[in-house]
């Protein structure tokens, strides 16, 4: 019992990182229309940013997880400049290969420079656990949770408290009226870009403290099953996305728990067609497919 | 040939009314205006009528046989065909292989007399070409043939549209405001051209138009529709008098 | 000489040229490249009447490509079945397979969920050859057997040069013929615009299962052809990426073009050892290549026009 009440926490913990994963791929997705299939690669790509501050500046957790973000959104919004800019106005299926093109880019990149193998990620936080009744509790996996929570409220305070967050939704519904009303759609789309691939790089550092190594190769796994967060949590819904990552995390940890680890992602696909099968639309997605 | 009857047809988007309890019918040989000022739900009538949308309620029965419930498809292979309010050509296509899509519910030929190029495959194939010539030329578009359908100019497109539907021989046609963008002279062989569709090829015809002289000169019978409602009904004369027309297109007398 | 003339010629010299290479240059690594080109020709064509045509973009297309490989293998190697009932059972088992998943997916997903369900198959597919020892998990399975049709043994490269030719012709023809028959209109109506395809008197739903199911049978083929190529198969071969691979071979040599597919092919498969000399580089050139090819040509390097046996195409 206890095991199994820890393998729900660790669970929890894994799922809310996806679901921050996926709530910028929704963010990005409901605002262009568009599958960014290298997310992923910019999520590795802040744990790596996040990597290099820890061991050249020594630098805390904070300094990390900031590092993680900020370059991960300046990366986002290069990619977006670059890439997707220019092919807009075309069919929506051009920019899913556009992106796959980058993340097959940035993914060799990161594998040339930083070699195939994992990297360890410095212990950043103090090893410790708290016991909730009969489970222990990490402290890692409280902050992790802290942060993730954190990122996620301060989120929604910017899309609904503050002028810039009223733009994106704006544009996110009708790019059109909102050019008509005066708001300037490529700074608001880049902004997106840049917000959703902070989101995606402090998944990347908190990926890489919880379980202390990075590697090039994290963005496609990891990546894979924050897509099926955004899918089942319904595209277009931003807590949605959470709620997915979250369900998710628990259905792969609870069935790879008890299930042999190989068929992970095997359920996590068949978990997938089912969702999409008897809600494609997800479980809040507001467009139907 | 059949008759096709709206009886009480009603559309609801969560809220919004857009067809209420609209009741009319298209009688044999006969060619129908529905006219209303923008947003009256005429569009939304044809989708209805299509089976693009489902009513709310009412019935709609063509040849005696109900259509509420259909597939698109299955509303085409009963023999109605449309053409579009913001016209929906295959845009790369080529006008021939548009019109030839048209074609689609009266042809046989499947995957395997397709990869064995059957005898019967072949003749249909040929004849197909042919009937598309010669419904090109009909609609006067025989020299666009080989050009690509978003090249054309909007008139010409509306009437690559027109013989794509005429393509499925169909019993009823279906015009969405087909005289929209077009200056006199294109509208008067527009007027033309459906009534040889309708004398000539014996098809009814419902259509949706702004056009007065259009409506004037071609209806057995005019269909006003406001709100989604059908505020009048009958020949074409009594409507120029008609109080709520001209309201519903003018706005209020001032007394 | 007229545009179609010309084509014409160059097709001629192209096939006389692929022809002449086994007499001409026999070397065993070009004919290998050669006959890998012909294979996956076989699968960016038919992907190219999936997706290119009927506008279905599956990720799920190696997942076909690998039940062929599969069956073939399973049925030659573990049961020792001769070619002919493998090869048959190699093509009916992707078309059977995908006419179960399509009936049940199409039904209600399109476009991007569509994507999503064909990829959830083939990932699907994959967790079973990885997990299931008798179809030997990630060592996959070896000892394929050379085909032996009447008695002739293809078990050179040469003769399976031909022999690999031979379908791959076969595929363009039976794909053209499709395309430009009534059903390729349909198909082409659907992808245009589902809604007035229905007006059209088209049942999306038919056509989209019926193309689904054709092209996963010019998978299977490929995959058989495959599997008694290498003489053994694992299930790397057939992953995700290896869809994607196929889109990239379909968007550099030109979207709805099937000898384009062919060119898109060929560089996609002669690249790794133009590039051999970049080593790592390599994955990074194909994206740049892709990304450079979707920025400024879009449609591809070979424009929609063909012409094969008189016909035109469009």
């Amino acid at each position: 019992m206890t095991n199994f009440l820890e393998q729900f926490i660790a669970s929890i913990v894994t799922g809310a990182t996806y679901g921050l994963l996926a709530i910028g791929f929704n963010l990005i997705f409901g605002i262009l229309g568009l599958i960014q299939f290298a997310h992923w690669e910019v999520y590795m790509f802040g744990g790596f940013m996040g990597l290099m501050a820890a061991w050249f500046l020594q630098a805390n957790l904070v300094v990390v997880l900031l590092a993680g973000m900020i370059s991960a959104g300046v990366l986002g919004m290069i990619i977006e400049k670059i890439a997707f800019k220019p092919i807009r106005s075309q069919s929506t299926d051009i920019g899913f290969f556009a992106s796959i093109a980058v993340s097959i880019i940035l993914q060799n990149v990161a594998l040339k420079i930083w070699g195939t193998e994992w990297t360890a990620f410095p212990n950043l936080i103090s090893p410790g656990s708290f016991s909730l009744g009969p489970i222990q509790v990490t402290k890692i996996q409280l902050i992790v949770l802290g942060v993730v929570i954190l990122l996620l409220v301060g989120l929604r305070m910017v899309l609904y408290r503050t002028k810039i967050g009223v733009a994106v939704r704006a544009v996110t519904v009708n790019r059109n009226a909102a050019t008509l009303m005066g708001i300037n759609t490529d700074t608001t789309i880049s902004i997106s870009f840049g917000v959703a691939s902070a989101l995606a790089g402090a998944a990347g550092v908190i990926m890489g403290v919880y379980y202390q190594m990075v590697w090039p190769l994290m963005g496609g796994t990891t990546g894979l099953k924050a897509f099926i967060a955004v899918v089942i949590g319904g595209v277009g819904s931003l807590p949605g996305s959470v709620i997915g990552g979250v369900l998710l995390g628990i259905a792969e940890g609870m069935g790879a728990a008890f299930i042999s680890s190989t068929w992970r992602d095997g359920i996590s696909f068949g978990v997938l067609v089912l969702v999409l099968l008897i809600r494609p639309a997800g479980l809040f997605g507001g467009k139907s497919a | 040939m059949g008759i096709l009857e709206i009886k009480e047809l009603s559309k609801n988007f969560g809220g919004l009314q857009a067809v209420r309890e609209c009741s009319f019918t298209v009688g044999e040989g006969q060619i129908v205006s529905l006219i209303g000022p923008n947003g009256a739900g005429k569009t939304t009538v044809f989708n209805l009528i299509s089976g693009i949308i489902t009513p709310t309620a009412g019935e709609i029965s063509f040849d005696g046989a109900s259509l509420v419930g259909l597939r698109t498809y299955e509303v085409a292979e009963r023999g109605i065909g449309r053409s579009f309010q913001n016209i929906q050509l295959f845009n790369e296509l080529s006008v021939l292989d548009n019109v030839k899509i048209g074609a689609h519910r009266l042809g046989k030929a499947g995957t395997f007399s397709s990869l064995f190029r059957t005898r019967s495959q072949r003749s249909e194939e040929r004849e197909t070409s042919e009937r598309a010539r010669a419904f090109l030329t009909f609609t006067g578009l025989e020299k666009h043939e080989e050009a690509t359908a978003m090249n054309l100019a909007y008139g010409d497109r509306k009437r690559v549209e027109i013989a794509r539907a005429l393509m499925m021989e169909p019993k009823l046609l279906m015009l969405d405001e087909p005289n929209s963008g077009m200056n006199t002279q294109e509208t008067l062989a527009l007027i033309n051209l459906v009534r040889r569709i309708n004398q000539e090829l014996k098809v009814m015809i419902l259509v949706i138009s702004h056009h007065m002289e259009f409506v004037r000169s071609l209806s057995d019978r005019v269909v006003v529709l406001n709100f989604g409602q059908v505020i009048s009904s009958g020949s074409p004369e009594g409507l120029v008098n008609d109080e709520q027309v001209i309201e519903a297109y003018l706005g209020r007398r001032s007394k | 000489m007229t545009p179609e003339r010309k084509q014409l010629v160059v097709l001629c010299m192209v096939a006389i040229a692929t022809l002449a290479i086994p007499v001409v240059y026999p070397a065993p690594y070009v004919l290998r490249l050669m006959v890998l080109i012909f294979i996956y020709s076989i699968l960016s064509m038919s992907l190219n009447v999936l997706a290119g045509y009927a506008g279905m973009i599956s990720l799920g297309h190696a997942a076909f490509f690998g039940l062929g490989a599969y069956t073939t293998a399973v049925m030659s190697a573990k049961m020792g079945l001769p070619f002919i009932p493998c090869f048959f059972a190699s093509a009916l088992v992707p078309a059977v397979i995908a006419a179960v998943y399509g009936a049940i997916v199409l039904r209600s997903l399109r476009y991007i969920y569509f994507t999503l369900a064909s990829w959830g198959l083939l990932e699907i597919l994959n967790s079973i050859y990885l997990n299931v020892s008798y179809l030997g998990g990630p060592n996959g399975i070896r000892g394929i057997p050379d085909i032996v049709i009447l008695g002739i043994r293809i078990g050179s490269d040469i003769s399976f040069f031909y022999f690999s030719l031979v379908f791959a012709v076969l595929t363009l023809i039976s794909c053209e013929l499709l395309i430009l028959s009534r059903v390729g209109r349909a198909w082409t109506a659907i992808r245009e615009n589902e809604v007035v395809a229905g007006v059209m008197g088209i049942d999306a739903y038919r056509y989209q299962l019926l193309v689904f199911m054709i092209t996963s049978c010019f998978a299977g083929i490929a995959g058989s052809l495959f599997a008694y190529y290498e003489s053994f198969i694992s299930p790397v071969s057939f992953s995700v990426w290896e869809s994607i691979f196929l889109f990239c071979m379909l968007l550099v040599g030109g979207r709805r073009s099937l000898i384009g597919s062919v060119v898109g092919t060929a560089i996609f498969v002669l690249l790794p050892e133009v590039l051999r000399g970049m080593g790592d580089y390599r994955m990074t050139v194909y994206g740049v290549i892709l990304l450079v090819v979707i920025l400024f040509k879009p449609t591809g390097l070979v424009p929609q026009r063909y012409i094969i046996l008189g016909l035109k195409g469009a």
